[in-house]
């Protein structure tokens, strides 16, 4: 059986600012995400969890062990189609707005439908659609900066979703939000996932928000372990 | 071309900064750099036009007789009698060369645009032979029209006479180059062949067609003679090779100012790389390859290095077909250099350097941008969490 995504052995360890001992971040993780289901990382700063969700987006390389999406090893992809799997089956949300900052909300969502190929006239309705979505039509042509943060969270929400991924990764998407614009956002990622046959891999320190979740993972001493079950 | 590097091409070549600042350096560079190359070969131009028009044709035939001009390729023959002589006035001497020229030698239309020519009021005219001198000369001899010089000619034969005679100033002229202007005084032709008895003074000047002008020893090697036979080139072989090392430092000079601006271009490309780092690692966590990135940060600089080169041509154009007011300014200050230049002459555009420059730059530009956009390989999304 295969799973969007599957971490096999992973350990990372970072070189020592003495350069002897390597500092361990992870050692021996195995997890599977499956469709359809979301899953909160949790645990204390530094312990490594934006660390695994960067792995498992292909973003950092792991010391050991492998990731595999979709039943692919992808350390054994290409640059470009490393740049390709992230383009069409994988949506990112960070905390820090993330956002270009000369381009419009619109097209901040359109780009990774353009990085594909996909002409504005084609997915210029598509961006339109979520950002209305997501409560953001009369702000459709204005610039990051002139965004509030909770807007700026929600057009990388429409940008993650945009080609209609099969993973979100979301790195304390409401880190940076009030208590209010942090339940709507929270609220719109759990409907995507429920909604669109999705995986959601969240990190966050929000313990109401990785309830809500279908499995809760603990990351302590290196290691992972599973506080919530999937029913 | 992919919709998202032509946005993003776009939206940077929009920001202003350096870009912009880019653009103009370039515009700046080229613009000299085109004036330079229409003032040079302008200046050649017309002052090989003025050599072949005024003193000595493309060919000379300096004999008695000559046979097998290939007429197809030549524009028209002339006759005319060469040789030197020292002229006198009450306190100055010129050595000059003397050329004696047939009636309406002035006349013809191509050389009455390369000379202008003041003549004698025929009533003060006395019953000397007649002599045309440069108004260089009525200068430094300290001559007007109308005034009695005295020649001594320098004979060219083993009998000839040294003797002096004397002759009434009834024109004087300017053909603008100094270099003829300095040397060259003109009599009648029947007049010139009392003065210059020997064969090898019988020129006969020979003009090509412009569009053979670039074969002109192939030319030459056609026409037999008793005499002997030159081109321009050897007898003014000074000027001519002064011309073509000019023209190889300008054209080197050039090429140093190009390389130089297509460097400078190369390091914005570095600068342009390193400060939109945020942006190129975010296009590639969403899934931009990096071929992709490079390609809309080539087209944003390589666009704007081709507005640069296209403002520098057009500025470079006006600027080089409108230095003879300039020219004529400055020579109304004495400066020295200047009498080795036209101060008046026929601007025209060589396109084909202007091109080979145009395209060295590109080409130059095009790679050493290629070159440093490498660096954005080294830009992982990674970038946007640890800074490095």
């Amino acid at each position: 059986m295969t799973y969007p995504i599957e971490l096999v052995n992973i350990c990372k360890s970072f070189p020592s600012a003495d350069g002897n001992t390597p500092l361990q971040i992870l050692n021996n993780i195995n997890f599977c995400l499956k469709s359809n289901e979301s899953t909160a990382i949790i645990g204390k700063s530094g312990t490594g969890k934006s660390t695994l969700l960067q792995i498992c987006g292909g973003l950092d390389k792991p010391t050991e062990g492998s990731v595999l999406f979709n039943g692919t090893d992808i350390s054994k992809l290409s640059d470009a189609k490393m740049s390709e799997l992230r383009n069409r089956k994988i949506g990112f949300i960070f905390q820090a707005n993330m956002l270009m900052e000369d381009f419009t909300a619109l097209e901040n969502v359109m780009i990774p439908a353009q990085i594909q190929g996909r002409r504005e006239s084609e997915c210029k309705p598509i961006a339109q659609d979520l950002l209305k979505q997501l409560g953001l039509e009369d702000r459709m042509n204005h610039y990051p900066a002139q965004l509030s943060g909770g807007e700026k969270q929600r057009v990388a929400i429409a940008r993650a979703l945009i080609n209609d991924p099969d993973v979100i990764l979301a790195d304390e998407p409401t880190g940076s939000l009030d208590e209010e614009n942090a339940k709507e956002v929270e609220d719109r990622l759990l409907e995507i996932v429920k909604s669109g046959n999705r995986t959601l891999l969240l990190v966050t320190h929000n313990m109401d928000f990785a309830r809500r979740c279908d499995r809760i993972l603990v990351l302590k001493n290196h290691t992972l372990t599973e506080e919530k079950a999937s029913k | 071309m992919n919709p998202f590097v032509r946005l993003w091409s776009r939206k940077r070549i929009l920001r202003k900064g350096r870009l912009t600042g880019c653009m103009v350096l370039i515009a700046l560079v080229m613009a000299p750099v085109v004036a330079a190359l229409i003032f040079s070969q302008s200046m050649v131009d017309s002052m090989i036009e003025k050599f072949v028009r005024i003193s000595d044709g493309h060919i000379q035939i300096a004999g008695s007789s000559y046979e097998n001009i290939p007429e197809q390729y030549i524009s028209y023959t002339e006759k005319s009698i060469s040789g030197y002589a020292l002229m006198y006035s009450s306190t100055e001497t010129a050595s000059l060369q003397i050329k004696g020229v047939e009636d309406g030698y002035f006349e013809e239309s191509n050389r009455a645009k390369q000379i202008s020519i003041t003549k004698i009021d025929q009533t003060k005219r006395s019953n000397l032979n007649g002599v045309t001198i440069s108004s260089y000369t009525a200068r430094k001899l300290g001559v007007q029209i109308g005034d009695k010089v005295a020649l001594m000619v320098v004979p060219d034969t083993q009998h000839g006479v040294l003797r002096p005679v004397m002759l009434q100033v009834t024109g004087i002229y300017s053909t603008g180059y100094n270099l003829i202007d300095k040397s060259l005084a003109f009599v009648d032709y029947s007049y010139a062949q009392k003065m210059f008895e020997s064969d090898t003074s019988r020129i006969t000047e020979v003009v090509v067609k412009s569009e053979y002008q670039d074969q002109l020893s192939r030319i030459k090697k056609t026409i037999t003679t008793d005499g002997i036979v030159t081109d321009w080139q050897q007898k003014n072989s000074s000027v001519y090779n002064n011309y073509i090392v000019s023209m190889q430092a300008i054209l080197l000079v050039l090429m140093i100012i190009v390389i130089v601006a297509a460097f400078f271009t190369a390091s914005v490309a570095n600068q342009i790389v390193e400060d939109d780092s945020r942006e190129i690692a975010l296009s590639k966590l969403i899934g931009a390859p990096d071929s992709m990135v490079r390609k809309s940060a080539f087209i944003s600089i390589f666009t704007v290095t081709l507005a640069g080169m296209a403002i520098g041509l057009l500025l470079g154009i006006l600027i080089g077909m409108n230095l003879s007011p300039v020219l004529v300014w400055l020579s109304e200050k004495n400066i020295l250099v200047l009498e080795y230049y036209l101060v008046d002459f026929n601007a025209t555009i060589p396109w084909g350097e202007i091109a080979l420059v145009m395209l060295s730059m590109a080409v130059v530009s095009a790679l050493a941008v290629l070159i440093s956009l490498r660096h954005t390989r080294k830009i992982t999304p990674m970038r946007l969490f640890t800074g490095v």
